[in-house]
């Protein structure tokens, strides 16, 4: 009997350690499981959060899923994508040629290497829109290296690319406004060479004042192209001298700038005896001379000989304003919108008064440097006033 | 002397350099924008014109596209003559028949005359 009760009892004791064990086996299942579902969720969230368009497919190139990023860059919805094969709607083309941007995807699912795209690519969105991208596509491998899909890691790089074709733009036309004075020069002086001889001494000091001319037109280019370059390297993001000045002398000081100008052209600035001189503001005194220096400039060059280009200041508590009024030439009505671009010229002034078409453009920035700005109203063949806000008080921020 | 060159270019200093440079062979007229060359070049069917591309008003294309268009002007040789240069409007030049694209920084004065006589 004894020997039936041990035995009994050695079938409930191993039974019940079996069912501890079990039981933890199986906790432990489910707690492993739980864990791998949460790092699971873990990971699509995080997936879905990422910045980057993100799109994942199996081994045969058909989609498993896509982040938020890819659903907003593509215009397609997930479950549109899901199980259709990557390339029948996400379409990589190169932005130049229009052809296949990934040639060889082929790399990624069976070479198991990454690829990039080899030129500017852009992808065509639902509504066929073009959006400029890079990115990248790499194969996901098993613990054993045997490919099981792709991630393809795709980015706007739209303002990246826009600011790339900008600046070439802007160095291709640089060159271009550079080259027609050194033509000019080479010319002239190619001329001068060849019969300088048979010329007279008028004829002779003529094309040296033209050679002076186009000197002249490359020096101020060039210093043009030095503030715009420095304003878009962010150098002149603020105004770095910001002391107190004198309103009055500044204006003087600007006008000074153009006395050559006024003297040629026999023309006159007025207003600037009734300025108040008690009118002191904080500003970049260089950069202040330099804008005024410009404006002034421009009033004069586009008006008549024997002109006059009239100041007038008048402040409340936080601002003065200033405004430049001539009676020149103006700009034509559908153009005024365009003033502030680089390189603008109004086409009724281009062909026969020099300019870089950089000036108004440099003025602008360096007025938002210290705080100012600047609104220009015109009336073709009447005339044009610039008017300036200064604030009384500037601080840097 | 009775074979006429328009020289469309906008730069006075250019435009003087290359009238004195041509004024010995050729009767030379100056267009200084791209609405004057058109008009220049309906009145006055010149036998080549020196074509500038960055010009006020409409630029070098434009015109080369409206004289093209015209019966009457569409076979005169035109040589463009800038420094405007991009291999897009390079091409976009000889495709519209241009005899020439000529960089006007490369060229010597004194090789103009040469580049005419080619073509007229």
């Amino acid at each position: 009997m004894a020997q039936t009760i041990k035995g009994w009892f050695f079938v409930l004791a191993s039974s019940l350690l079996l069912y501890v064990l079990i039981k933890q086996g199986v906790d432990d299942l489910v707690d492993q499981l739980e864990e791998n579902y949460q790092q699971s969720r873990k990971l699509e969230a995080v997936l879905r959060g990422i910045g980057d368009a993100v799109f994942v497919t199996d081994e045969r190139k058909r989609i498993l899923m896509v982040n938020e990023a890819m659903e907003k860059l593509s215009g397609f919805k997930e479950k549109e994508l899901v199980g259709t094969v990557y390339s029948e709607k996400l379409c990589f083309v190169s932005e130049e040629t229009g052809k296949k941007l990934f040639s060889a995807p082929r790399s990624v699912y069976v070479g198991s290497k990454e690829v990039k795209p080899k030129e500017p690519g852009v992808l065509i969105r639902k509504n066929g829109e073009r959006v400029a991208i890079d990115g990248v596509g790499s194969p996901y491998k098993d613990s054993s290296g045997r490919v099981l899909g792709g991630v393809g890691v795709v980015r706007d790089v739209s303002k990246e690319r826009d600011l790339d074709k900008m600046k070439s733009d802007f160095v291709s036309l640089a060159s271009h406004q550079l080259r027609s004075p050194l033509t000019g020069i080479k010319w002239i002086v190619e001329l001068l060479l060849e019969s300088i001889e048979k010329m007279s001494k008028s004829e002779v000091a003529n094309y040296v004042k033209k050679i002076e001319g186009s000197n002249q037109k490359l020096i101020d280019l060039v210093n043009d192209l030095l503030s715009v370059s420095r304003i878009e390297s962010g150098k002149m993001k603020q105004a770095e001298k910001i002391v107190s000045l004198n309103l009055k002398e500044l204006l003087l000081e600007s006008i000074e700038e153009v006395r050559l100008l006024l003297k040629e052209k026999k023309s006159k600035i007025v207003g600037i005896s009734v300025v108040d001189d008690k009118i002191v503001l904080r500003g970049d005194k260089t950069q202040l001379v330099q804008i005024f220096a410009n404006l002034l400039n421009n009033a004069v060059k586009f008006s008549a000989n024997k002109s006059e280009v009239r100041i007038k200041v008048n402040k409340d508590d936080s601002w003065v304003n200033i405004t430049i009024e001539d009676s020149g030439v103006g700009i034509p009505k559908k153009e005024v919108g365009k003033l502030f671009g680089k390189f603008f010229r109004g086409t009724n002034v281009a062909k026969h008064i020099s300019g870089s078409g950089l000036g108004l453009y440099v003025v602008k920035r360096l007025l938002e440097t210290q705080g100012g700005k600047i609104r220009i109203e015109s009336i073709e063949r009447k005339g044009t006033k610039v008017y300036v806000g200064l604030p009384i008080m500037y601080n840097k921020k | 002397m009775d074979k006429k060159v328009l020289i469309v270019e906008d730069d006075t200093v250019l435009a003087n350099a290359l009238s004195l440079s041509l004024k010995d062979k050729y009767q030379i007229s100056l267009a200084t924008d791209g609405k004057e060359a058109e008009e220049m070049i309906a009145s006055e069917k010149p036998d080549l014109i020196l074509l500038d591309l960055l010009l006020p008003i409409k630029n070098g294309f434009e015109v080369l596209r409206s004289m093209r268009a015209d019966e009457a002007t569409k076979d005169i040789p035109v040589v463009i003559l800038t420094n405007f240069e991009q291999e897009t409007s390079i091409e976009e030049g000889m495709k519209m028949g241009a005899k020439d694209y000529i960089v006007k920084a490369n060229i010597d004065i004194k090789d103009v005359p040469g580049v005419v006589a080619k073509y007229i």
